[in-house]
């Protein structure tokens, strides 16, 4: 059997669940922005048309698109082989402080774009070592990937505190940040006073690397196989422990470069927000996209979207941006729940 | 604070701690219930922040901590329906509902909080509970201040957890539920109902967390912050697994992270050269390295966060 096609038909059946899906979390949301006293058509209007209309929304929106992208396809990576994990935030923290480290060195003045090179090459390294962490627990110690991963972004949430307040803070400044980016190193704007950067076609090109590495090469088959049976890989010849830390290592070395591209686009600087709770959001758009490089674009741009507007939403309506965390977890649970119905029709026929 | 003599600091960390691991050893004797029943429930620090949440809000509007308290656990229980119909009943993976639980009660509380209390203003505190004086004990030199002078719901988590430990290990119930846990088929053989044992025991460990999370708010803050609960949930989680699903132990693991929690509290304001961060980030580093140390291969449950199927092939 053609592994694309299967593919395909796997998404195709799912689509309406995942639609459904959507349309139930956004009643339920509209139904508790009513119930605590907002008006819900004009918070959904905000929240989903201010992206499109209003200027520096849509740059908002584009510059949004990069990170969730990136995270999504660590997260996958590490998804597909039956590894969940939460430590995008540290992750992204990580890959930030290389970044900064790299391109605010005087190289970076002399080198300009060059310095992306070493700058990601750095970021992928202290992801890595920091999702490589959660991977070693479970290979040897057998401790859960999700629990380790979790914890260490507090650990890494500190480090970052510190060294913001210490020896990366930048010269004249009271607030936790760190020395600028040389503009020769900057990432071009797309939209002139918008945050939306070139970023975003390196994460697009990600993706399709990462479409094609998943569903093209050996190593992608197996990565699978390990996700969908631990026994029938192990037949295969799948040494699953060496695979736990090596995916974990990739799957956080490739969230740490959504930390080094925020350095460079964005507020050209490291800040304390850098990770913003995106590493949570990049496992939904995982989650939502089914692991699929298609539905992940869609999910990142969804997801995109209900970030940026939720804020515009919270000014103007004076509805909580944290309805967005509400509508995106509800998604998710619903997901699920369709899912569930339908494997449940799928062994009925299967009994007859 | 800069100035406290070494006793004088170390008696301060002790009582502390003694605080400190309550809401810890609330949600993992809850946590232990339901992985002895076979349910991995990553929802923990959710349970948790919407026992918090609820806390507060029924505290503050009724006047009454003991309300606010029930409340919390009952809401606390009856939040794990999600993840039990779901992870359970619907057989997802338990691991990705849970997470999305939490992402859930997070978003809804913060949510609400922001509704009824709006962003700005004075947030609304209530007095923390009071610390309790028992005659004779609490007059003891060091252990009277440290181990008897703390408030009622500190001795109710130890008690609790020895509680747990006897159910678990010393009644048919707690057979019943170590079955189910270990090897479900042959419970359902014997006519045990797998899926009721494992709701139930969710329903117990929702009502735990729940009064783990208000501990937060009743005898530690006074108030409802964001991101109140800081990962404890997940801490609760590791000391499951460091306890090896024990009670007993599960006291001790408590108490390790309730004095580290007690030390970075505490030694922030001594005024070490080392950076205040390295403090704050000591409870996490701790679980890393105890699990490190003591978690390897620990006798997990064996049909834990495994789906179950009820007529199975």
């Amino acid at each position: 059997m053609n592994s694309k096609s299967f593919s395909e038909r796997l998404l195709s059946s799912k689509l309406p669940v995942i639609l459904l899906a959507v349309i139930i979390s956004m009643l339920l949301g509209a139904i508790l922005i009513s119930i605590s006293g907002g008006s819900a058509p004009a918070a959904y209007r905000q929240l989903f048309l201010t992206p499109f209309t209003t200027h520096s929304a849509t740059g908002d929106m584009l510059s949004t698109i990069t990170p969730l992208l990136i995270i999504a396809i660590g997260v996958s990576v590490a998804q597909h082989g039956g590894l969940t994990n939460l430590g995008g935030n540290g992750q992204v923290v990580m890959g930030g402080i290389a970044m900064a480290l790299v391109a605010t060195s005087p190289a970076a003045e002399a080198l300009g774009p060059l310095i992306w090179i070493p700058g990601f090459l750095c970021a992928f390294l202290f992801g890595a070592l920091w999702g490589m962490i959660a991977g070693a627990f479970k290979a040897y110690i057998h401790s859960s990937e999700i629990i380790v991963s979790l914890l260490l972004n507090y650990i890494a949430a500190q480090i970052i505190s510190y060294l913001l307040r210490g020896p990366m803070m930048a010269q004249g400044v009271t607030v936790p940040e760190s020395e600028l980016v040389p503009e020769a190193a900057h990432m071009p704007t797309l939209m002139a006073n918008t945050s939306a950067n070139a970023g975003i076609f390196f994460a697009f090109g990600l993706l399709v690397i990462y479409g094609v590495f998943m569903y093209k090469t050996r190593t992608g088959y197996k990565i699978r196989t390990l996700g969908y049976s631990e026994k029938a890989a192990k037949y295969g010849g799948v040494e699953k422990s060496k695979y736990d830390v090596l995916l974990m290592a990739v799957s956080g070395g490739i969230v740490g470069l959504a930390g080094g591209m925020e350095v460079l686009g964005g507020q050209y600087r490291l800040v304390e927000g850098i990770a913003n709770n995106m590493g949570f959001t990049g496992v939904v758009v995982a989650l939502v996209g089914l692991l699929q490089p298609v539905g992940i674009a869609l999910a990142a741009v969804f997801m995109a979207v209900l970030t940026v507007g939720s804020k515009y939403m919270q000014i103007m309506s004076k509805v909580p941006v944290a309805l967005k965390d509400v509508l995106e977890a509800l998604m998710v649970l619903f997901i699920l729940w369709g899912f569930s119905l339908n494997l449940k029709r799928r062994r009925i026929k299967e009994g007859n | 604070m800069g100035n406290m003599s070494l006793p004088a600091f170390i008696l301060a960390v002790c009582t502390s701690m003694f605080r400190l691991s309550a809401p810890l050893l609330f949600a993992s004797t809850g946590e232990i219930m339901s992985e002895k029943a076979g349910v991995s429930n990553i929802g923990l620090e959710g349970q948790m922040i919407i026992g918090a949440f609820t806390s507060l809000l029924v505290s503050y509007e009724t006047g009454s901590v003991t309300l606010g308290l029930l409340a919390a656990g009952v809401f606390g229980a009856l939040s794990t329906l999600v993840i039990t119909y779901l992870g359970v009943m619907r057989k997802q993976n338990q691991s990705v509902v849970g997470l999305m639980f939490n992402i859930l009660a997070t978003g809804l509380t913060t949510y609400l909080y922001r509704m009824i209390y709006g962003v700005s203003g004075v947030a609304p505190t209530i007095d923390t509970i009071k610390n309790i004086h028992i005659p004779g004990l609490s007059d003891l030199p060091v252990l009277g201040p440290t181990v008897f002078s703390q408030n009622l719901l500190v001795y109710l988590a130890i008690a609790l957890s020895v509680a747990a430990w006897y159910i678990l290990n010393k009644t048919k119930l707690g057979l019943c539920i170590r079955a189910v846990g270990e090897n479900p088929r042959a419970a359902q053989a014997a006519g045990l109902d797998v899926i009721r044992y494992r709701a139930a025991c969710m329903l117990f460990t929702g009502f735990m967390a729940g009064i783990g999370g208000a501990f937060l708010v009743v005898a530690i803050n006074g108030r409802f912050i964001d991101d109140i609960t800081a990962g404890r949930g997940y801490i609760a989680l590791a000391i499951t697994i460091l306890a090896g699903w024990n009670p007993l132990t599960e006291i001790a693991g408590s108490m390790l992270f309730g004095a580290a929690d007690a030390l970075q509290l505490r030694a922030q304001t001594l005024g070490f050269s080392i950076p205040y961060q390295a403090f704050v980030m000591l409870p996490y580093v701790v679980v890393l390295v105890s699990l490190l140390l003591f978690g390897r291969n620990a006798p997990a449950p064996r049909a834990l966060g495994m789906r179950y199927e009820k007529e199975g092939r």
